[in-house]
């Protein structure tokens, strides 16, 4: 089988609904915002809007009431993610947690880990980081060097952690660590653990992006205690978790979206300037391109509602989307004779677009991931 | 009959009646009529006696992935819009037809420039006036080409010529936006087959020792092609679902220069590939490839199609880019 399938989604009218709440919410709360700052989008931390989405159950909404979910519908929580990142909503705080801290301890985690983390991420009041990334360890996962050694009632943990977005502002971090066997043994004996960023030994150090702000880090762990309790799901099976939730990680709409404030200033610019055909031209390009997009996202989405594993089709829409996203500021320094002011749309997205296609797996290793799918390795 | 009976017989039928000896022979300019009249017997240019969209639109992707030398697209569209304005299909092999004519009492005058198979239609549906016109073929002045496939493409001089007016008048455009519709739906099938090929090829070449298939060059530009492969079929199916809705208008014109930005994209990326053996006459890539090449500059090309967007989107005023995506 060589062609991807991406089936037909259509939204539900419960989902449709919950866009017109979602989108006037968004719209009241942004009012006042500037363009520039909505470009950043999900790189942009508020915790304070986040608890606010909390009170409306728009985190960790598909998950059961009983640990403070909504029970709601894939494709609802597909509508609620669109609508925020359209709007340029400052959703970074609880992003990770929504999208794959909470499904993972949904998935793997045990009853209690449950019952604490989940209702207070769904209440927008614990965030989440990510620790895979080591010094030497980018896209070749399986070779992390962090060592959590077994110690009565729990683990104690040395390593460092690099490029960890949020740590300096989240609470806790899932840690992809070695807790059995010896580096080099690859998929073996590698585990996830929560570590509590507050804890003594864990040292946080925010690093300055090209930006010239600091959302990642480096996060050096010093002998850190961890108790027992706070390993995820089974000592060893850390890989096989991790690759679940890189699926996670690469299956929404914020893969194509991370650049729509400048589509927005494309189709603005055109408004204008009426006569110019070459602009009106890009504007339907960049339409056609959204759309087909969309129509990609919405059937993942759909994909996962259907509760299949859409991990080659989420990678591919990754792939495209990040293409597409990377295209745009491109596209608008072509049609422009202007310089480019750093506190612009344009200007903030030029800068931080060669990011789009690093995180959350290089474009060569999603590439990969989709030439085993059509069966060349 | 079932879609997937539906690509089965599909399948056979190809394998069956469009050897490399008719295909040569249609690109020397022989109509392959045996092909014809075994397209018709299997029902595939009048799908809409038995079903709708999805069996009709699986018949032209279908044709676009095999190649095949016989204007099944054209007869379908066409035979859908006659219905749609209370025209009776009449049989035979009908095609699609744009120009410049004017119609006065049931009588056209005009050019209607390169039609695809215009020499053998019985037939051509074209637009007249907001109206819908049906205009027999034989016998008119004729200028004979073909396109980069060795398609005929003709052109027809009509004067004074009588026609058959449908009952109620359509939307401007509307012969354009199905032809469009169906390029896109032909070309992401011959971009689904040249990738299959292309994967196939890799899979069983080998230099230095081993497939060229674990070369990472080859399975990066492989996986390149197949998200825009992907990317082609996903608008291609959009044009489908809309066919006859609202949307429509929207989603022919995105899959039309979706499809023809990444034809262009999937045909170097397979050709690359396959290296000189891909390059001959022998090799069946050709025959996908330079359709890709024509497809995608028939009924608009991307910057047509993407003026329309753009125009479109304008009209609407930038407020409106984000909602009117959601309604889509
Ligand atoms: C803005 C941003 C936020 C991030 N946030 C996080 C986070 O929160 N948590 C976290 O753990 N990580 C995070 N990362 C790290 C990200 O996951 C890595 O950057 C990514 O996995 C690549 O690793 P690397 O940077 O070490 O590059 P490398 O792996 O060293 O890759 C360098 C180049 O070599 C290529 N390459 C590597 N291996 C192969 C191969 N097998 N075949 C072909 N090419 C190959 C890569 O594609 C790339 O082009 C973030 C990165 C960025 C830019």
């Amino acid at each position: 089988m060589t062609a991807f399938r991406f089936p037909a989604c259509t939204l539900p009218p419960e989902a449709e609904a919950l866009r017109a709440e979602v989108r006037a919410f968004a719209s009241a709360a942004l009012r006042d915002v500037p363009e520039a700052v909505r470009a950043r989008g999900w790189a942009a931390f508020d915790a304070d809007f986040s608890r606010r989405l909390g009170e409306r159950g728009w985190i960790g909404m598909t998950w059961p009431k009983r640990y403070g979910g909504r029970e709601k519908s894939m494709l609802e929580r597909y509508v609620v993610l669109e609508e925020l990142l359209a709007a340029g909503a400052p959703v970074s705080a609880h992003w990770i947690a929504d999208r794959q801290s909470g499904p993972l301890i949904l998935r793997f985690g045990s009853e209690e880990q449950r019952r604490f983390f989940l209702p207070r991420i769904a209440s927008g009041q614990c965030f989440f980081c990510i620790g895979m990334s080591e010094p030497d360890v980018g896209s070749d996962l399986a070779s992390v060097r962090s060592r959590a050694r077994p110690v009565d009632g729990g683990w104690r943990l040395s390593g460092s952690k690099i490029w960890t977005s949020n740590a300096h502002q989240a609470h806790y971090m899932i840690a992809l660590v070695r807790t059995s066997g010896e580096h080099g043994m690859r998929h073996a004996g590698l585990s996830q653990v929560i570590v509590d960023l507050k804890a003594p030994g864990v040292s946080v150090r925010p690093i300055k992006n090209l930006v010239g702000e600091a959302h990642f880090n480096q996060v050096h762990f010093d002998d850190v205690t961890i108790p027992a309790d706070r390993l995820v799901g089974a000592e060893g099976q850390g890989w096989d978790q991790v690759v679940a939730e890189l699926a996670y990680e690469r299956s929404g709409p914020e893969r194509y979206l991370s650049a729509f404030r400048l589509c927005l200033e494309l189709a603005r610019r055109a408004e204008r300037r009426p006569d110019d055909a070459a602009l009106a031209e890009a504007v339907g390009r960049m339409v056609a391109e959204l759309a087909t997009l969309r129509r990609m996202s919405l059937s993942v989405a759909g994909l996962l509602q259907a509760g299949q594993n859409p991990a080659q089709e989420a990678a591919l829409v990754k792939e495209l989307g990040t293409t597409f996203e990377q295209a745009m500021p491109r596209i608008a320094h072509a049609l422009s004779e202007d310089e480019v002011p750093p506190a612009t749309v344009e200007g903030y997205l030029t800068l931080a677009a060669p990011s789009f296609s690093l995180r959350g797996g290089t474009r060569e290793i999603l590439r990969g991931i989709i030439a085993r799918g059509l069966g060349l390795r | 009959m079932s879609l997937e009976l539906l690509h089965a017989a599909l399948r056979r039928f190809t394998v069956e009646h469009a050897t490399p000896a008719v295909r040569d022979g249609a690109e020397a300019g022989a109509f392959p009529a045996a092909l014809w009249q075994a397209a018709e017997d299997a029902g595939f240019t009048r799908p809409f006696a038995s079903g709708g969209w999805a069996e009709a639109g699986a018949i032209v992707q279908a044709a676009g992935r095999d190649a095949l030398p016989v204007p099944m697209a054209e007869s379908i569209a066409a035979s859908w819009l006659l219905e749609q304005v209370g025209i009776e299909p009449p049989p035979g092999l009908l095609t699609l037809g744009e120009g410049e004519i004017e119609l006065a009492r049931s009588e056209v005058t005009g050019n209607l420039w390169r039609v695809p198979w215009g020499g053998d239609a019985s037939h051509v549906v074209a637009e007249a006036a907001g109206e819908l016109v049906l205009i027999p073929c034989p016998n008119l002045p004729m200028v004979f080409e073909s396109n980069l496939a060795g398609e005929p493409r003709v052109s027809l001089v009509l004067d004074r010529r009588p026609c058959t007016l449908g009952t109620d008048r359509i939307a401007p455009g509307t012969v354009r936006r199905l032809g469009a519709a169906m390029r896109a739906l032909q070309m992401a099938g011959a971009m689904s087959a040249a990738l299959e090929l292309a994967v196939e090829y890799a899979n069983t070449r080998v230099q230095f020792g081993k497939p060229i298939a674990k070369f990472q060059a080859i399975q990066q530009n492989l996986a390149a092609m197949a998200v825009e492969v992907a990317a082609a079929s996903a608008a291609a199916e959009g044009a489908l679902s809309a066919i006859g809705e609202t949307g429509f208008e929207f989603w022919a014109a995105a899959a039309k220069s979706r499809c023809g930005d990444a034809a262009g994209q999937a045909a170097a990326q397979a050709h690359a590939v396959f290296g000189a053996i891909g390059f001959t006459h022998e090799h069946a890539l050709h025959r996908l490839t330079r359709r890709l090449w024509s497809w995608r500059a028939e009924f608009g090309s991307e910057r047509y199609w993407n003026r329309e967007l753009g125009r479109a989107a304008l009209a609407r005023g930038a407020d409106n880019l984000w909602p009117d995506l959601t309604l889509r």
